[in-house]
């Protein structure tokens, strides 16, 4: 009996190696009060390299999903796998580690730290990573060149225009080479011309195997991904 | 089953960490990245820091001062009681001779003998002197009482000869009892009945170094004290009081009962006021404990303002907080980075505000030509108290920044 279990906790643990976010039978009741259910069964599966819009009017239920893909909150039922870990079953320490290892950020606000320079806000994602100060910086310094802010490391967020705030964001994001990469309305702050240049680091990302998945409202931003979903009223529709 | 286990101990990530050295580097960008809130929350407690170290300088300052006058006082000063019971030599445990004896031995400046009169009745000034009724301690003493305790006479005279010898109706009154009759000068020979009897006022008592009590008080001679009142009691027995030069004072003490009784030096005893210091220590001890009292409530106002601001400063930060979740940080990690931000704003404020503190008490010290005491201890405590504040100020505020979840924070 208890060798079945363990083999089972063990499949359960070992999904198929190219999933990289699996969602099984997943709700999400906000407690209120009143109580509010934003998600119902969902069931969906992201491959590694995809590049995954999703979709739906506001108060759909897209942020509560990106929190849990994120790992930022915690299901009120259904698993959820994140590179094949069960991370429903994990504790809060281990989740921190995951998020901070496999799971990289892009807000529509940036969120910089305002007396950071670009250089130290792409470091911070590290911080929780690696004591060494010297790799910190040169990893960092290596992420900002790919998205072109080598000559802008020094800068502090207040002295960059909202395009070059979000592509800090996004070497912030990238630095600690995760697995999967969750935009949140990523151009919702941009002007056209930047957002387009925003988009194009992001597809570039896409094309050397990250799998990005970006919350939009923008048709603009969902014709560059190669699949689309749907939200609608806490339900997963396409 | 071993190898699940390793399996999956090996594809799980390493823990989130955060080495001290980057703690602290982040809790100092934060703090100097907001210089003026800084200095806000740390203003708490540097003032509180400052006074303390203000109050527990001035303390010992105080007290040091407050000793030196004693010490003064103290070494000059012998208090001498009777034991036995009164003997048949004389008018009382005291002889008539007693001062003439003390006075031979060398050292004494002046001596004399005194006691608290039991009965005493309401005291009323003489009709026509506008005053008030009331009842006042009244005490017997010598000729050379006064000289002795270093009173100041400020209007008419002490005791002479006369009046000791004759048993005069005489009366010295404290300025404050003759203010309290009505008694202004002695111009017209003013006279005050204590119950009945008539005396009358030669001189206004302004001050008494060694017998403080005799400034609230009236005094009248002790052979009339004995005539109209009886012999002393043995609740209020009588005393004589040596005035020394200074240092003799513990010589004298050990010479006095022999001088007074050769055969019976047990019948009295002699005490230099250097070797009782009870009423020094009330005194530096009363201040020293209204100090303290005044420093903790300065402590506690400092840490309530840094736990105020902290707070304060923690919910306008929540946003930083979900970001640094959502890259990896634990809870433990956030609130050590508010913990010890919050300890290092009360190290700093405390160094600043131990280092004015000093240096208000040295300014004092020098205004008032003291010489200023603090101790050591205090100096290098208080940089370490305002860390202590900082923290238990900051506790509350680190954990509730680090309950915040990081979806939440991320909306804010």
């Amino acid at each position: 009996m208890s060798l079945i279990r363990r083999k089972q906790s063990r499949d359960d643990t070992f999904l198929q190696v190219n999933s990289v976010v699996k969602m099984e039978g997943v709700s999400y009741v906000y407690k209120g009060p009143p109580p509010l259910q934003a998600l119902y069964d969902i069931n969906m599966e992201i491959i590694r390299g995809e590049y995954v819009a999703i979709l739906g009017p506001s108060g759909s239920g897209k942020s509560t999903f990106l929190n849990l893909v994120g790992l930022l909150d915690r299901s009120t039922s259904g698993k959820i796998y994140i590179d094949n870990i069960d991370a429903e079953t994990l504790n809060e320490r281990t989740r921190s580690s995951l998020r901070a290892r496999k799971i990289g950020f892009v807000f529509q606000s940036f969120h910089l730290l305002s007396y950071k320079s670009a250089l130290e806000n792409v470091m911070l994602a590290q911080l929780y990573i690696t004591n060494s100060r010297k790799q910190r910086s040169a990893n960092a310094l290596e992420a900002l060149e790919k998205v072109g802010l080598t000559k802008r490391a020094y800068a502090l967020p207040s002295e960059l225009s909202g395009g070059e705030r979000q592509r800090v964001a996004i070497a912030r994001a990238i630095v600690n080479k995760p697995s999967l990469i969750l935009c949140d309305e990523p151009t919702g702050n941009l002007d056209s011309t930047t957002a387009a240049k925003v988009l194009d680091i992001l597809d570039e990302l896409s094309l050397s195997g990250l799998t990005l998945v970006v919350i939009t409202h923008s048709k603009q931003v969902a014709d560059r991904a190669k699949r689309s979903l749907l939200f609608s009223d806490g339900m997963l529709v396409r | 089953m071993s190898s699940a286990r390793s399996n999956r101990k090996n594809y799980l990530p390493e823990n989130s960490r955060l080495s001290v050295i980057d703690l602290v580097f982040e809790s100092v960008a934060a703090i100097l990245q907001r210089p003026l809130r800084s200095i806000m929350t740390m203003v708490g407690t540097f003032l509180g820091i400052g006074t303390f170290v203000v109050l527990i300088g001035m303390s010992q300052t105080v007290s040091a001062q407050i000793s030196k006058q004693f010490n003064i006082l103290d070494a000059t000063q012998v208090n001498v009681t009777e034991v036995a019971p009164s003997t048949n030599k004389g008018i009382y445990g005291f002889t008539v001779d007693s001062d003439k004896d003390i006075d031979k031995l060398n050292g004494v400046l002046s001596c004399g003998i005194w006691w608290q009169v039991q009965e005493t009745a309401p005291v009323t000034a003489l009709p026509g002197v506008d005053g008030s009724s009331a009842i006042y301690n009244l005490y017997a003493i010598d000729g050379s009482l006064l000289k002795a305790s270093g009173a100041v006479i400020s209007q008419g005279t002490g005791f002479n000869q006369f009046d000791i010898s004759t048993h005069q109706h005489v009366i010295i009154l404290s300025s404050a009892v003759a203010t309290n009759l009505g008694i202004n000068d002695l111009v017209n020979a003013p006279a005050v009945f204590i119950g009945g009897l008539p005396f009358t006022v030669i001189g206004i008592l302004s001050s008494d170094q060694r017998l403080p009590a005799l400034e609230v008080s009236m005094m009248i001679p002790t052979t009339t004290a004995m005539d109209t009142f009886g012999l002393p009691s043995s609740q209020y027995p009588p005393q004589m009081l040596i005035h020394t030069k200074l240092g003799a004072a513990d010589l004298i003490a050990r010479q006095t009962p022999v001088a007074l009784s050769p055969t019976h030096p047990g019948y009295f005893t002699a005490i230099s006021a250097l070797s009782s210091n009870s009423l020094k220590n009330q005194v530096v001890g009363n201040l020293n404990t209204l100090f303290y009292i005044l420093a903790a409530i300065a402590i506690i106002i400092g840490a309530v303002g840094i736990a105020n601001t902290t707070l304060v400063a923690i919910l306008e930060r929540t946003s930083e907080i979900g970001l640094r979740r959502a890259l990896g940080a634990r809870k433990y990690h956030i609130a050590s980075h508010f913990l010890l931000e919050s300890i290092l704003m009360g190290l700093l404020a405390g160094l600043m505000g131990s280092s004015c503190g000093i240096l208000i008490v040295i300014l004092v010290g020098l205004a008032k030509n003291w010489t200023v005491v603090i101790d050591p201890y205090v100096t290098l405590i208080a940089p370490f108290a305002g860390a202590l504040i900082g923290m238990l100020a900051g506790l509350y505020p680190s954990i509730k920044a680090s309950s915040i979840e990081p979806a939440e924070a991320l909306r804010r």
